[in-house]
């Protein structure tokens, strides 16, 4: 896979009627990467989309594929193709002509459309079912003619808008699975947009996390899980217990925190200085919960009392409250090996703590 | 290419409504000001003379006759097709679209046709009549056809369904768990009825009353069959004016009158619905 | 409400509905003139409309407006729906305005507008004032149907057929129009029964030269009732029941 960018998006601004959707935007698509625009609804990741696939245009700033100024190229001659959220097929025409509509647009002669509209159908494992109408056909097999019918095109880059968002959850799960797989198989660039934070983090090379018109954050799905740079990223990707507190002491090392009447020296990674507030998260997967019996040395750790427990099959998600009344959530995973006991019964007093190092630390945001 | 489409759709049914829409209307408002000549179309002399006519005796009769005339067909149809329009939309899928099509089919037919079986229907030897002779009810034929009645009869027979489509419509997607909901919290059937499901289906009751009131006022030919020599819609004024006294000026005076009418019969319309007719809704 | 009581109210308005028309072909087989005693039966109502050549002539007329006016409007209805659909233009409000006159005027005044217009304009009342009124009356219906048909469309399915490198014209002819057929379809027919069956407009903007079926019939009905019409009307009727039959038979085969 070359490491070349296909597209490059600088300093891409968006307003419509006075209001600003898009401000600012750099972001580059390397070849065969699959790169999500994660953000809630709003946040204009679908509008920046369009503005790839040449459906709308930046108020400000350049769009170039391939290293070309994209100002002036229509849709139709971008070499980038999109798969609608509501997929957008033409009722009206079956499988087989929904995917050969781009390549006869094309004027592509009907033997070569023919060879190459089997091909992408068997590939997406629909070559049963070439005489069926859309509405014939179950969501997932829908949402597979879409796919086909944008990459018979054999785009540059494959657009996709939040296309798994009509499929109920299991259907979701292997849809994500699959397209993971065609992107490998076909070696193209994805930009998929979503506001589903599971789907970002399962599928993604690269997610970039747009806020309120704003890059707020990019790089690999771990990158941004476990480093999170601010406050509003860490909440919006996965769980997070949050205190907020202010720094007894610092140095270059290490500072010192009181959280919950209780003292903790961390690894002062953020150049924090002494009377500086933070913000301390702890994802719930990493709040380790002990039952009295486990526990000889309470130190660092907090005292609570279990108020909510639930089973999750796998996990069992609990519901701590701290003396002060806080509630942390906590989620203990079963692991027979080590023979942990994980039956907690409401209003069991527990000591909570976490491994120390794995915490976030972020600067205090209003 | 997409301008070019674009001007040729736009502009090729803009410049025809233009003219035979717009244009026409202007032209019949402009008559309407302008003095009656025996010879010619009209004098051009501005005048307020043929609205000054309209308040004639004679004519305002005329108006309030249609008008009347217009509100108790508007009634009977409401009256008749309310339940009409309730049982059907509460039937099995099937038996309502089968419902629907017997109800739409007659109006497929031309109404003069329709008028005109009405018309040999309540003839002096008409079925009607002959019927109730032969069952003893009556023994002197009655004089059904060319009367107030007959006229009625006839507009009832023409609009029931543009009275009974509106309301079955709103009945159609009316959540039947609203009556259930009224019910469950005590309601009895009346109550549910009235505080409801009457309340709810409102905008189509109007619907239809505008789409029966509006057209009994104008169908001068079912009057010309069924009311004979003593037509009285506001529609038999307008034919009269142009077809036979040849007033046109005073005849596009009543159009024009009517046109206002009928604007504020929809404004009504339009406040009571709660502003639900905007152009998107109607174009 | 009981049941039989709803089956009873039902019966009773499709009786007034059906009557008047069931009469009147049942006495279109009456052999006698005037009398509504059954005097046996006969054919010869309908020999005698098969000879009145000015009917047939009436009838050719009024298929012959029809056609042309529902092409017309349907060409004009149907371009002009899609582009308000479809696009953004300077003057919508205009022509959304101009559809809003002809929909909300009275026919009548529609028809005496138009009579008035032609007068002025010296234009002869015949086949092309027919043809003119049945157009305009029948335009704002076209574009009802069709663009309310069309406001049903994922917009979505013209983004992906540009996405996909199709052209405007493309996408009309292969996109817009298939998808739109359907509705072309039955405002197409729609028009048809309306143009054919017209007489309020029709019979202010008809002249002696061309004379129509609905205002022929009118004409007649005004003399009284007789059993040649008798038979005319029922003929109608039961073209207009077989067209109509056949159409839903059509539509539903298409649904399986």
């Amino acid at each position: 896979m070359a490491e070349e960018n296909i597209i490059e998006l600088t300093g891409i601004c968006k307003s419509y009627g006075g209001q600003s959707i898009l401000q600012e935007i750099n972001l580059s698509v390397k070849d065969g990467e699959f790169l999500t625009l994660l953000g809630p609804s709003g946040c204009g990741k679908t509008t920046l989309l369009r503005m790839i696939a040449g459906l709308d245009k930046p108020s400000s700033g350049e769009i170039r594929i391939k290293n070309q100024d994209a100002k002036d190229l229509s849709p139709q001659e971008r070499h980038v193709n999109t798969v609608f959220q509501s997929y957008a097929l033409f009722p009206h025409m079956n499988v087989f002509d929904n995917v050969a509509f781009g390549l006869r647009c094309d004027n592509i002669p009907e033997t070569e459309v023919s060879k190459r509209v089997t091909e992408i159908l068997r590939m997406v494992r629909l070559e049963d079912y070439p005489k069926r109408r859309p509405a014939e056909l179950s969501g997932g097999q829908q949402q597979r003619v879409a796919i086909a019918r944008a990459v018979v095109k054999e785009p540059l880059v494959l657009l996709l808008d939040e296309p798994l968002s009509s499929l109920d959850y299991r259907l979701r799960k292997n849809m994500q699975i699959e397209l993971k797989q065609l992107q490998r198989k076909l070696g193209i660039a994805f930009v998929f947009v979503t506001h589903d934070q599971e789907e970002a983090l399962s599928m993604s090379d690269t997610i970039v996390v747009l806020q309120q018109g704003r890059i707020v954050q990019q790089g690999s799905p771990r990158d941004i899980y476990e480093n999170p740079k601010s406050l509003s990223v860490a909440t919006f990707i996965g769980e997070s217990n949050i205190f907020d507190v202010s720094i007894d002491s610092a140095d270059a090392e290490i500072f010192r925190i009181t959280v919950e009447n209780i003292e903790y020296e961390l690894d002062n990674r953020g150049d924090f200085k002494t009377g500086d507030k933070i913000h301390l998260l702890i994802r719930p997967e990493d709040t380790r919960v002990y039952h009295h019996s486990e526990i000889s040395d309470s130190t660092n750790m907090f005292p609570a009392v279990v108020s909510e427990v639930i089973y999750k099959g796998s996990t069992v998600d609990l519901i701590v409250k701290l003396p002060g009344g806080k509630l942390l959530s906590a989620t203990e995973f079963f692991d027979e090996d080590k023979g942990e006991d994980v039956t907690y019964t409401l209003g069991e007093s527990v000591w909570v703590n976490w491994p120390l190092g794995w915490e976030v630390v972020l600067p205090y945001e209003k | 290419m997409k301008n070019r489409f674009q001007y040729f759709s736009v502009g090729l049914i803009s410049v025809w409504l233009g003219v035979f829409g717009l244009l026409s209307f202007l032209t019949m408002v402009v008559i309407s000001f302008m003095q009656h000549d025996a010879d010619h179309i009209a004098l051009m002399h501005f005048t307020f003379q043929n609205y000054y006519d309209l308040f004639n005796p004679i004519f305002f009769k005329i108006f309030l006759k249609s008008f009347y005339i217009a509100g108790i067909v508007t009634a009977l149809c409401l009256i008749l097709g309310y339940p009409f329009a309730y049982i059907i939309s509460r039937l099995p899928e099937r038996l309502q679209n089968l419902s629907l099509l017997l109800l739409l089919l007659p109006f497929w037919t031309s109404s003069v046709v329709r008028s005109y079986a009405m018309m040999s229907l309540l003839k002096t030897k008409g079925l009607l009549n002959s019927v109730l002779l032969a069952l003893g009810l009556i023994h002197q034929p009655l004089q059904l056809l060319f009367t107030n009645q007959a006229v009625t009869i006839g507009l009832i027979y023409n609009l029931l369904p543009f009275m009974i489509l509106p309301i079955y419509v709103n009945l159609e997607r009316f959540d039947r768990s609203l009556i259930e909901a009224a019910k469950d919290l005590g309601a009895n059937y009346i109550t549910a009825f009235r505080q409801v499901i009457i309340p709810l289906t409102m905008p189509g009751i109007l619907g239809g009353c505008t789409l029966v009131f509006l057209p009994a006022m104008t169908l001068f030919y079912i009057s010309d069959l069924l009311g004979g020599a003593k037509a009285v819609l506001l529609g038999n004024l307008i034919e009269d004016q142009f077809l036979t006294a040849n007033n046109w000026p005073r005849g596009a005076a009543t159009s024009v009158l009517l046109t206002v009418i009928m604007g504020i019969g929809l404004l009504i319309y339009w406040v009571k619905s709660n502003r639900r007719i905007n152009y998107d809704s109607v174009i | 409400m009981t049941r039989s009581f709803k089956s009873i109210y039902l019966l009773l308005i499709y009786a007034f509905l059906y009557t008047p028309i069931v009469a009147l072909m049942v006495y279109s087989f009456n052999n006698a003139e005037f009398s509504m005693l059954w005097q046996g039966f006969t054919f010869n109502w309908y020999h005698e409309v098969m000879q009145d050549s000015n009917l047939w002539i009436a009838v050719w007329h009024s298929f012959y407006l029809a056609l042309s006016a529902t092409s017309s409007a349907l060409l004009m209805g149907t371009l002009a729906a899609i582009s308000l659909y479809r696009y953004q233009f300077r003057g919508k409000n205009v022509l959304q305005g101009l559809l809003f006159i002809v929909i909300i005027s009275p026919d009548i005044v529609l028809g005496i507008a138009l009579l008035i217009l032609f007068s002025l304009g010296n234009l002869a009342l015949g086949f092309w004032s027919l043809y003119i009124a049945h157009v305009t009356f029948c335009i704002p219906f076209v574009v009802i149907i069709i663009y309310s048909r069309a406001k049903s469309i994922d917009p979505n399915i013209f983004t992906a057929a540009s996405d996909l490198g199709a052209s405007e014209l493309q996408i009309f002819t292969r996109i817009t129009v298939p998808m739109l057929l359907p509705a072309i379809l039955s405002a197409g027919l729609l028009c048809f029964a309306l143009s054919f069956d017209d007489i309020v407009i029709s019979y202010f903007v008809s002249g002696p030269g061309f004379e129509i079926l609905p205002i022929k019939i009118f004409s007649m009905a005004r003399l009284g009732v007789t059993p040649e019409l008798n038979a005319l009307c029922s003929l109608l009727f039961v073209m207009t029941l077989t067209i109509v039959c056949a159409s839903q038979w059509v539509t539903r085969r298409k649904k399986q």
